[in-house]
């Protein structure tokens, strides 16, 4: 549709408010990390770095074990992904493709898991992990984020396989396939797209926990960087430049991956909302 | 499973099958949670020991705890205000986005970066950015002239919800708009053509064509985005921790204080059960609106 | 699809609370394996007693015994939680080293923000796990965890004697008669920083020592200084927020009228015709003098150490760690400290001090090591350390004797101070949350003064059972 230039210039001019209110804090994440303290705390705030300075990542890379909190982000995000994949995509495409007694059913019982709030199961999580002897591990730290979002990743890609023609499945069947290998040669390349999207949401929200890795990961072992940049916050008060420093290295693999993969972001919210 | 051509098991048992894997683990890991915050809401804590004392939290909770029934209305304008502004604002951008061509990977980059980052940290930056004597909003707001006295932002006792939602919305924003974007290029251009032509303009169009076939993602992204706000404490609790007085004070957040602050954990239990069928009557209440607005060309 | 449902529910609810059941009794046939955390320590091991000669050495030594019975128990190191991160608590690290060179134990501590200090370990307590050994402690705490029997008593490392040498303020951690803590640090939380440019810009030449006075200087350092028509320098300002800090401002102001509120004959009491007067004091210096800003009714932790330190506000008063970071500021050269103004000249003097202790774990494996770490915290040297290197007041008395000690920059303020309370009790965490709920209500305007105390007091009535 071709927009006149005065509709033009609404949409711009909508982006733009948008973009400088979606954009603006983390702006100032950024340069209050960049910020001595004295500019921090100075009289007057200002809108740009005046003396802009690493000592704050300096710091915190020096005094804390930043790069073990890396390290475990990157493990713990990259192990509930493969997990999720691993479990969720062959389910999706059951519940997509096979009618059984049960199936809408169990499918909103799956949603249904995820509406409890964090904090009231934060307890009996805590007595599962400890009665598996895994307090303190990443491998906990795995199994719960796959518990917060399996059934996400799996409803996203029963969407994606819904809008697969089943034609496909049936011949490569009529010529003598078996279900896996329909599944693995045909369909599951089709749904490529979809996987990729869940995957990704997957993990950004499990590099964005915070709840669960307080609770159950208090020591370095499996601490991710997102607990870790409220370590900033001192008995009486909280050093705002090392925070932004921290929360900059938190975001910034988030910003990262959206920027390369924002496409997949798209299409995976998208097909399994409207489809929902 | 059979190799050969012939199976053993049928399409419906093959398909129970291969989704059972993921049922078994994600039951398992909620069987446990849900029956220990149910059994524990059973119990009265406020003694040394726990004691059995069966559905009195629950009643307690909804006859004889005014405060209960003020933070379930402070939550109901969190929700409203936070999840009511996030879903215009996210049209709106939608529909720009949408409208406008080139750089639209950019924009979108863009539009997702404040979804990307850590709640509790995004909710630390905006308390940092809204501090009267030494927040920027302030400070920009008064070079541009638009106010003569900082404005303490966190402590009006009406205002400072709004505030609150608002902070909430920035974090909500992108994810409804990816969907409502998603949404809108499923509309046919040509629908949008021919109206043009029968000489409908931009409002009309958008009334009875866009949004008629929006309707359904749009409300599923309302659904999750509200369940989502009901429930989220990170904000409230950096920004305000339910003051000034109790004026920001939510369900969520008064479940955290019996939980943690009082270890009554009986009663927080209960809340929280409340909490989740609270959220379940939401989504069986949108879901049946999306069936009945179904639209069909 | 609906009786499908219902019946999937049904089942899930059913299976639910079997797997709690039988996970109930897993935990607690795990906890009855592990070396019977759940029992009574036996202190006879160990010759704590006399404790006081310990405590006051110069140089602690470790009582007879104790190198065994750490060695008995197989300990190699403590977990011990810590309240915020330790780059800001060198002294912690001292103790700890000082602990780890005696003992060849090592400490492990976890810094951990307060508020989320009790997320992180209620769930500890609950499962009985020995995944932390000694715990930090205060006001917000410290009674509920002795009430739900997570630590460990210690009547054993206290005696008239040894109390004698500590601040009075201590007999309030004594619960039903029984030992649960050592202390850590006491904070006496009123103290007055001050500008002296300010003040001297605004013709005074030193730091008020009466309410009159702080309301006059602080009238006169509420200026406009670019004449844009918004303040930029205030007079004053105050923490109506956070978790303890409005309630314990009330009760700060209260005392200095003579009235504790925690303790009115025996009951908490926080609508005394004092309390009253000083939240109507307190909301007309923000609504009807405007000497503070008006967001003081949401400032918490450190809000009001940022806004000094920022150099928009003449006065402040604030806990004693607030020297420190002056010291390392823009202003080092221009601040002063101050006892805070009495209510009327010669008036009350009687501070609050706030406590921090440390607990022995109830689930602990590693209970004389813990202990031990306790044990060197409140003797000389660890009270010491606190008080030399961090600036924050201990509760042995002469800890303050110390030539370190004398070296700190406020150290003749404190030795001014002699009378101090120290209030704990059950509750207590719920009856401040009340207690600011309203307290910030009548700053807004909402309520007046009196209503908002009374009906504070009606919340605390039904609080603590009255």
């Amino acid at each position: 549709m071709r927009q006149t230039p005065r509709q033009k210039i609404g949409h711009i001019i909508v982006l733009v408010l948008y973009l400088l209110f979606a954009l603006f804090p983390i702006y100032w994440m950024f340069i209050t990390g960049l910020k001595t303290d004295s500019e921090i705390y100075s009289p007057q705030p200002t809108v740009y770095p005046h003396n802009p300075t690493f000592e704050n990542y300096v710091s915190i890379y020096e005094g804390r074990p930043y790069t073990q909190y890396t390290i475990n982000s990157i493990v713990i995000s990259v192990g509930t992904t493969l997990v999720c994949i691993a479990f969720g995509t062959i389910a999706a495409y059951g519940f997509s493709r096979f009618r059984f007694p049960g199936n809408r059913t169990l499918r909103y019982t799956l949603l249904v898991s995820r509406i409890f709030p964090p904090i009231s199961l934060i307890v009996p999580f805590f007595l599962i992990i400890g009665a598996l002897r895994l307090y303190d591990t990443k491998l906990a730290q795995i199994i719960i984020n796959t518990y917060m979002w399996l059934p996400f990743f799996i409803w996203i890609n029963i969407g994606f396989f819904d809008s697969i023609p089943r034609e496909l499945d049936e011949s490569a069947r009529i010529d003598g396939a078996t279900r896996f290998q329909s599944f693995f040669r045909i369909s599951l390349p089709l749904a490529v797209p979809g996987i990729g999207a869940a995957s990704i949401i997957a993990f950004l929200e499990t590099w964005k926990e915070f709840i669960y890795n307080l609770v159950l990961a208090p020591t370095p072992n499996a601490k991710n960087l997102s607990v870790g940049a409220s370590d900033f916050i001192a008995d009486m008060f909280i050093s705002w430049g090392e925070m932004g420093a921290g929360a900059m290295i938190a975001a910034i693999p988030a910003f990262v991956f959206v920027i390369f993969f924002q496409r997949y972001i798209v299409q995976g919210l998208s097909s399994g909302a409207v489809k929902g | 499973m059979s190799r050969r051509g012939q199976s053993l098991v049928n399409d419906s048992l093959f398909g129970f099958l291969i989704v059972l894997p993921s049922v078994l683990l994600l039951f398992l890991l909620v069987l446990f949670p849900v029956g220990y915050v149910l059994v524990l809401s059973t119990q009265d804590w406020t003694a040394t020991t726990p004691a059995f004392t069966g559905l009195s939290n629950y009643v307690k909770l909804l006859t004889d705890d005014p405060l209960f029934w003020e933070f379930f209305m402070h939550s109901i304008e969190y929700v409203v205000l936070a999840i009511g502004s996030a879903t215009i604002v996210g049209l709106l951008v939608a529909l720009s986005l949408n409208a406008i061509n080139k750089f639209q990977g950019t924009l979108r980059t863009f539009a997702l970066w404040c979804w990307a980052v850590p709640p509790v940290i995004a909710s630390l930056m905006w308390k940092w950015m809204l501090n009267d004597t030494s927040g920027v909003m302030n400070e920009l707001l008064l070079r541009a002239g638009l106010i003569s006295q900082p404005i303490a932002w966190l402590s009006l006792p009406v205002w400072t919800m709004v505030v609150l939602s608002q902070v909430h919305a920035w974090t909500a924003i992108p994810f409804i708009t990816v969907i409502l974007l998603a949404g809108l290029q499923t509309v046919p251009v040509e629908l949008h053509e021919v109206a043009a032509i029968d000489g409908a303009n931009a409002l009309q169009r958008f009334r009875r064509i866009t949004y008629p076939l929006l309707k359904p993602s749009m409300l599923t992204a309302v659904m999750l985005s509200v369940i989502f706000a009901f429930r989220h404490i990170d904000i409230v609790f950096t920004l305000t921790k339910g003051g000034p007085g109790e004026a920001t004070e939510l369900l969520v957040t008064y479940l955290y204080s019996n939980a943690f602050d009082y270890l009554r954990l009986g009663y927080a239990a209960a809340l929280s059960v409340i909490m989740v069928i609270v959220s379940v009557l939401i989504v069986m209440l949108l879901i049946n609106v999306v069936r009945a607005e179904r639209v069909e060309y | 699809m609906g009786k499908r449902l219902t019946l999937v529910v049904l089942i899930v609810l059913a299976a639910s609370m079997l797997a709690f059941g039988s996970g109930q009794k897993a935990a607690g046939e795990d906890g009855a394996s592990a070396a019977a955390p759940g029992q009574a320590y036996d202190q006879t091991k160990v010759a704590w007693s006399p404790n006081v000669d310990r405590v006051i050495a110069k140089e602690y030594k470790l009582p007879e015994g104790a190198e065994e019975a750490i060695a008995a128990e197989g300990t190699e190191k403590i977990i011990v939680y810590n309240w915020g991160d330790l780059s800001w608590d060198p002294a912690t690290l001292l103790n700890g080293s000082l602990f780890t060179r005696l003992t060849n134990v090592q400490v492990q501590f976890v810094g951990t923000p307060d508020e989320q200090m009790t997320p992180k370990l209620q769930p500890l307590f609950i499962a009985k796990s020995d995944a932390v050994d000694v715990v930090p402690l205060d006001e917000t705490n410290y009674a509920n965890y002795v009430h739900r029997g997570w630590l460990e008593q210690v009547d054993f490392l206290w005696d008239a004697e040894t109390m004698a040498e500590y601040h009075t303020g201590l007999k309030s951690t004594v619960i039903d008669g029984h030992y649960y803590s050592v202390p850590q640090v006491g904070r006496i939380i009123d103290i007055l920083y001050y500008r002296p440019s300010m003040l001297k810009a605004a013709g005074f030449d030193g730091p008020p020592e009466t309410w009159d006075e702080l309301l006059r200087i602080a009238k006169a350092t509420t200026v406009d200084k670019n004449g844009d028509g918004s303040i930029d320098q205030w007079g004053f300002a105050f923490k109506a927020g956070g978790v303890l800090d409005g309630a314990q401002l009330i009760k700060a102001a209260s005392l200095l009228l003579g009235v504790n509120p925690d303790d009115v004959n025996g009951k908490v009491k926080f609508n005394t015709p004092e309390s009253i007067q000083v939240v109507q004091m307190f909301a007309d210096m923000r609504n009807r003098d405007k000497v503070v800003p008006p967001g003081v009714t949401a400032y918490q932790h450190g809000d009001v150490a940022d806004f000094f330190l920022s150099g928009n506000v003449a006065m402040v008063i604030d806990p004693t760690y607030l020297y420190a970071r002056c010291v390392e500021s823009d202003i080092s050269n221009d601040f002063g400290v101050a006892l805070q103004p009495a209510a009327r000249p010669g008036g009350p003097m009687t501070q609050i001090q706030h406590w921090n202790g440390w607990g022995l774990s109830k689930f602990s494996r590693n209970k004389t090591a813990g202990l031990i770490f306790m044990d060197i915290y409140r003797s000389y040297r660890g009270q010491v350390n606190e008080f030399a290197i961090e600036n924050n007041e201990v509760f042995l008395k002469r800890a303050y004797e110390d030539p370190q000690s004398k070296l700190v920059g406020y150290s003749d303020v404190l030795a001014k101070i002699n009378d101090t309370v120290v209030d704990i009790y059950l509750g207590q965490g719920e009856v401040y949350k009340a207690v600011i709920a309203e307290f910030q209500k009548a700053l807004v305007g909402q309520k007046s003064a009196k209503e908002a105390m009374d009906d504070a007091q009606t919340r605390i009535d039904k609080i603590m059972k009255y």
